[in-house]
């Protein structure tokens, strides 16, 4: 994964007391250019540990409930359509927490917003060991779901820690490891609740208590990143503001230049029909083996636990993609390759659906899960260049997308009788090949799209700093926008400028 | 990319070996073929409610004596189980009923497994399990022979399982120091969020 590292001409050298301040080496908005796995170096990896972790802790409890839905069911009286109904309800409600998480982020910063949003939803866990009906049940389960909205802020985490090139792996390791949580949650909560069940507590009160566990890994990941983590490589929000390093924005200048750009719908779209498929199937994949094949539940469980583990390296194999297809082709690159993997998702899925027996279905999901998750690792490699400004409410809309996505999907073709769930998967895959074709619409001026070239003469700094008016300009307020401008010319891929295009009007920054 | 593709292999391979020890589904003996040659009664009269972990029920068994005799040659044992009532059925497929026994969820609580003995009348009184869920049910005695194979039944409803059914009310699973904790551990994390809040301003007013 690492890059030979070639002195790039963006890296504008630095003053020697400043470069020596960060442990990882870093280009001129102090965001790190190599990442590091296995280092904790403060600021940049601490905040991808820190971030992929809290992330992962609110998957777990998320998807906590349908591994034990068997005795949960039994508990409350729950039927098939009280199921359906929470299912639906788990991932509707990140829809608008997450696009309200993208402004979060751009006003208070990722640190105080995942970790609010964290904790103000973990008493809705520790509720679901106190419920008593199918409603209570649906309730909890959505406001659970509300923590998944966290996604949004560990993509502008990253986007805030990691420049251009390693952008890519960075927002795919951190999603990916988070949405691992949804995988890992089907192994955990059942081992927990046999634990809890052989120091010879009744079933009925065993599944209660194991939501404890979730619960509290929850809490503490908050606190964790709310004790140990930075907003910025330099700082927080906050201290950059009052020391005057970083203007405060306006909701509503950062809500219309984001709902403004079409791109950002457009991947909003396609989100959905990668990640929101992701989340249908964790929510159906157990069922769908169990009934339609005869295995028993465990080894559902582990049919459904493997689809949400391949993320381990899936997502983060697409994020990976993406940024080497932008090292040889730019922009253009991750268009494309985010076009090719996710249709052939959808051709898997198809696939999937036609599969009569047991071993060719299990072999044909492992494909389509690899495929549907580096889809949404490479989605998150072309998000982070959409918009400087309103980064966090594009991150948002993508997000939120992903979740309309599941609903919507959840409600045409898995709810009640109507299709059964082999050809409710089969039409879901003719919805991906469908929904993923607007991508061939998304065009950069100064990178190109899928089928056009760039225009000659268009900038990054003019597309980046078109973002604020002439009065903002005025004042400055761009500068944060433009080092990221200078940094992103990378985006040209091999055949871009070899010298950073630092336009004359601008005051050089100290 | 090697690694993901070899992964992948890894992972493929473990799930094939992790099938093939998946028990495999035998197919079984066919409900509708079973004679009914038991009769069955239990205490509970029709609609009576029961606490589960509390209550308890008298089931009695034995060969309907209008058979010829020898018909219970074959029977062993007895197997003695609650059944779900088709009310607590609807819309909850892991309690279908299906003709195929082994593939059949209607019968899932064992009350009794006792010998058959040619006596009229066996008795059993039977404490109802903690791990019961609230549901209308009735009672089914299954007779297996040597090989274990269902042989016949009996059960205290008619053939429509509209007679005969009571209730029985599961525990909550509950209790209240599960709401005390959840009230504590809920006020500790918000608590939490409102002490960094406090501490962040106070660090903020120091610094200016």
């Amino acid at each position: 994964m690492e890059n030979p590292k070639k002195p790039s001409s963006l890296q504008v050298e630095l003053p020697a007391c400043e470069a020596t301040r960060f442990e990882l080496p870093v280009d001129s908005e102090h965001k790190a250019t190599e990442f590091r796995l296995f280092s904790f170096a403060k600021p940049h990896m601490r905040a991808f540990h820190l971030s992929w972790f809290s992330f992962f802790c609110c998957f777990v409890s998320t998807f906590a409930a349908p591994p034990l839905l068997p005795v949960i069911r039994d508990n409350l009286g729950l039927t098939t359509t009280d199921i359906g109904n929470a299912g639906i309800a788990s991932v509707s409600g990140a829809v608008f927490a997450r696009l309200a998480m993208g402004t979060a982020c751009d006003l208070v910063g990722p640190r105080l917003a995942s970790a609010s949003l964290i904790l103000l939803t973990t008493p809705a866990v520790y509720s679901t060991a106190i419920i008593d009906s199918a409603s209570s049940y649906l309730l909890v389960r959505f406001f659970t779901g509300f923590s998944i909205a966290s996604f949004v802020s560990t993509q502008f985490w990253m986007s805030s820690m990691f420049s251009p090139p390693k952008l890519g792996v960075a927002n795919g390791l951190a999603g990916g490891w988070g949405n691992l949580g949804g995988g890992a949650t089907q192994l955990i909560m059942p081992l927990v609740y046999d634990l809890i069940r052989h120091t010879g507590t009744t079933s009925f009160t065993a599944w209660r208590v194991a939501f404890f566990i979730p619960g509290v890994m929850q809490a503490l990941s908050a606190i964790a990143v709310l004790a140990l983590g930075q907003d910025m490589p330099d700082g927080n929000y906050r201290n950059l503001e009052k020391a005057g390093n970083k203007p405060k924005d306006s909701f509503h200048k950062v809500f219309y230049n984001g709902v403004t750009n079409y791109r950002g719908w457009i991947l909003a779209l396609t989100y959905g029909y990668c990640f929101g498929v992701e989340l249908t199937v964790d929510n159906i994949i157990a069922e769908y083996f169990y009934d339609r094949f005869g295995v028993n539940l465990q080894t559902a469980g582990i049919i459904a636990a493997s689809f949400g583990l391949a993320n381990i390296v899936s997502r983060p194999g697409g994020g990976w993609l993406s940024d080497r297809m932008s090292e040889r082709f730019g922009m253009r690159g991750r268009l494309w390759s985010l076009w090719v993997v996710q249709s052939l998702g959808g051709v898997l899925c198809i696939l999937l659906g036609r599969m009569d027996t047991l071993s060719a279905s299990i072999a044909v999901m492992v494909f389509f899960s690899f495929f549907v998750q580096a889809a949404c690792g490479l989605t998150f490699g072309v998000v982070p260049f959409v918009s400087r400004r309103s980064l966090g409410l594009i991150s948002g809309m993508a997000g939120g997308g992903g979740n309309v996505g599941a609903v919507i999907t959840q409600l045409i073709f898995f709810r009640g009788s109507k299709y059964s769930k082999e050809t409710g998967i089969t039409l879901m895959g003719i919805m991906i090949l469908c929904c993923t074709l607007p991508i061939m619409l998304i065009y950069f001026p100064q990178w190109g799209g899928m089928f056009c070239s760039p225009k000659p003469n268009a900038t990054e700094e003019v597309y980046y700093a078109a973002e604020w008016n002439e009065n903002e300009k005025e004042k400055g307020y761009h500068s944060a926008s433009l080092k990221f401008a200078e940094n992103s010319v990378s985006e040209r891929g091999k055949r871009g400028d070899s010298s950073p295009t630092v336009p004359a009007d601008v005051p050089t920054q100290t | 990319m090697g690694g993901i593709v070899s992964f992948s292999a890894t992972s493929l391979l473990l799930l094939l070996l992790l099938i093939s020890f998946a028990g495999s589904a035998v197919g079984g003996v066919l409900f509708s073929t079973l004679p009914k040659t038991l009769i069955v009664s239990a205490s509970p009269k029709q609609g009576q409610v029961l606490r589960a972990g509390e209550d308890q029920i008298m089931v009695s068994w034995g060969l309907n004596q209008s058979f010829p005799a020898g018909t219970d040659e074959a029977y062993r044992k007895v197997k003695v189980r609650l059944c779900y009532a088709p009310v607590s059925q609807a819309d909850r497929g892991w309690r279908k009923t299906e003709d195929d026994l082994s593939k059949d969820k209607t019968c899932q609580f064992d009350v009794a497994v006792r010998s058959y003995t040619t006596t009229t009348l066996t008795s059993f009184e039977c404490k109802l399990s903690r791990e019961l869920p609230t549901a209308t049910y009735f009672v089914r005695a299954y007779a297996l022979d040597y090989n274990g194979r269902v042989a016949a039944y009996g059960q205290t409803t008619d053939d429509h399982k509209a007679t005969n059914l009571f209730e029985v009310v599961g525990i909550s699973g509950r209790s209240l120091w599960l709401d005390i904790a959840a009230g504590c551990f809920s006020g500790f994390s918000v608590g939490s969020r409102v002490v960094f809040f406090v501490a962040d301003k106070r660090r903020k007013t120091n610094n200016n």
